[in-house]
């Protein structure tokens, strides 16, 4: 690489630019595979056509699972989108993209097809993640979904007879270990004697079958998915017998099928109502002090409690208290936090505690809202 | 740069490209090409220093862009408007020709300057995002080895990508 020049002629800084004249570069291999990972899911479908090669890489699971990576770890969010779940008038999800919602001035929502889409038919997102999404239809069939690729996969009928009083709370997330998407089903049933009894099952995409493992331990899960985060689901889950505002944090170990409990910061002074969520790759909870203000707090490192960290504080502005924020969808670089309040989408800027509200058309009453990143995991065990 | 600095003499690399053009550059900028940061530190760096893989037209941009960014990062100015800087440097920095941009991107893999490697991939990624299959292969010299029933075969498959 180096060599002793007899006599150089120094040219600083080029004033003479040359023009070469030769053809083309031809790109190695391996860089054209670090372009590829930089481009959004459609194209890459659309490339599979361009060569025999082309095609084997973009379907090779390294190549899936690098970037899957890149595009969770985009701190700009580029890749991620937001999932809105619509049961009124009828039921529906719809989608935007976060980047768009950030910084163009006006966001279209897009009407998304989604396995046995009818507007009577009931639409619950029971959770995302590596860009597969879980829905349940009619609170009791189950798919996977990627809409980025739009392929799904039903996932068997689980046998549990549905009595009365009966309510199932679901969780989906995935076990690294193995690689497997799982699926878990807390059927819940109170008992005559005023008890709660449930039976648990848990699904496997490699296997395609349910499996019941040992029922819920630690009191009574409270209506809602189970959040995904460190190989693990968490529900709120009632202590006690009765529902109380105060609830524990169970998880359920994906890998190993053992539950526990997430111990939970001093939260401070005053009244409040907590929700459970995952922010990033964290457990999170968002205390709300009516009217006045949201506290997020963020479990850093996982089975540390010293470490619960209050992220962000956000005020409620000029609201009667109607509304509620939601966990973040996600927070930037910058200090933005995207969530919603409502039916709406807030952006607020931590740094300096002001607020702006991104326009979104083809939107206007939703339930739920979460985030999920583009990518081409396929909803089938065996790849697509 | 402050007069303070230069009265001190400054190390100086000359960097020879592919076509014999020699470009004198200071150490900051030459550090930000890792290839010789790496020469430097394992004290083998003469201050001559032939690349054989890159043109003085695409030597010359590097150098610009590696100047720019050592300026900047060294510069008294706040993170956020060195920031804004950069990106703003970078934006302008990538409004070149097509081919320029292939060469900016090998020649910064073979320099190995991981900003601009990140930069120009990015960049190319844009802009190819939206092109068809055959500009796609003339772009990066790729021959269509499927046979035309194998080809309407995998495009059926995500029929809705090429809408």
């Amino acid at each position: 690489m180096e060599e002793i020049p007899s006599d150089p002629p120094i040219q600083q800084h080029s004033k003479k630019i040359r023009y070469s004249s030769g053809p083309i570069a031809t790109l190695p291999p391996e860089i054209i595979l670090e372009i590829l990972l930089r481009l959004p899911i459609k194209s890459l479908l659309k490339f599979r056509c361009v060569s025999k090669s082309w095609l084997s890489l973009i379907s090779s699971p390294q190549f899936i699972k690098t970037h899957l990576k890149n595009s969770t770890n985009d701190a700009n969010f580029t890749f991620h989108r937001i999932m809105f779940t619509i049961t009124y008038p009828r039921f529906n999800l719809k989608d935007c993209s976060i980047r768009s919602l950030l910084y163009e001035p006006l966001t279209e929502a897009v009407t998304i097809r989604y396995p046995r889409k009818h507007p009577r038919r009931s639409v619950w997102v029971v959770g995302s993640c590596n860009g597969l999404i879980c829905i349940a239809i009619n609170e009791k069939n189950l798919f996977l979904w990627n809409p980025s690729v739009k392929k799904s996969k039903k996932l068997p009928d689980v046998d549990v007879p549905m009595g009365r009083g009966f309510y199932i709370v679901h969780g989906f997330g995935f076990d690294e270990t193995t690689e497997d998407y799982k699926v878990v089903g807390i059927f819940c049933a109170f008992g005559k004697a005023g008890g709660c009894e449930t039976m648990v099952k848990i699904y496997s995409l490699k296997t395609n079958s349910w499996r019941r493992i040992e029922d819920f331990k630690g009191g009574v899960p409270l209506d809602d998915s189970g959040m995904f985060a460190q190989g693990k689901l968490h529900w709120s889950a009632s202590p006690g017998e009765g529902f109380s505002s105060a609830w524990d944090i169970v998880s359920l170990d994906l890998e190993r099928e053992i539950y526990g409990m997430v111990e939970q910061p001093n939260y401070g002074e005053g009244n409040f109502t907590s929700v459970l969520g995952v922010l990033g790759e964290c457990i999170s909870v968002l205390c709300n002090y009516q009217k006045t203000r949201a506290d997020v707090w963020v479990l850093k490192e996982y089975g540390v409690k010293e470490s619960w960290t209050k992220v962000v504080s956000i005020p409620y502005i000029d609201d009667p208290g109607k509304y509620m924020y939601s966990i973040p969808l996600c927070i930037l670089p910058n200090g933005e936090v995207l969530l919603a309040l409502g039916s709406s989408i807030v952006v607020y800027n931590l740094k300096d505690n002001s607020f702006r509200f991104p326009k979104i058309t083809n939107v206007n009453d939703f339930l739920g809202a979460i985030t999920y990143v583009e990518s081409l995991v396929s909803p089938d065990a065996d790849g697509e | 740069m402050s007069s303070s600095t230069e009265l001190t003499e400054k190390k100086v690399f000359l960097l020879k490209s592919l076509d014999g053009v020699i470009f004198e550059v200071e150490e900051s900028v030459a550090v930000q090409l890792e290839v010789i940061r790496e020469l430097i530190e394992g004290d083998c760096a003469r201050p001559f220093i032939s690349l054989y893989n890159v043109t003085s037209e695409i030597l010359a941009l590097v150098i610009e862009y590696c100047k720019h960014h050592a300026e900047t990062c060294s510069g008294g100015t706040s993170a956020t408007i060195a920031d804004e800087d950069l990106k703003t440097f970078d934006n302008e920095f990538m409004n070149v020709d097509e081919n320029i941009l292939l060469e900016l991107c090998s020649a910064a893999d073979y320099l190995d300057i991981k900003s601009l490697f990140e930069l120009t991939c990015r960049t190319l990624a844009s802009l190819i995002k939206d092109r068809t299959i055959i500009e796609v292969r003339k772009m990066f010299n790729v021959e269509n080895d499927f046979s035309v029933v194998e080809e309407k075969a995998v495009r059926k498959e995500f029929a809705w990508a090429f809408k």
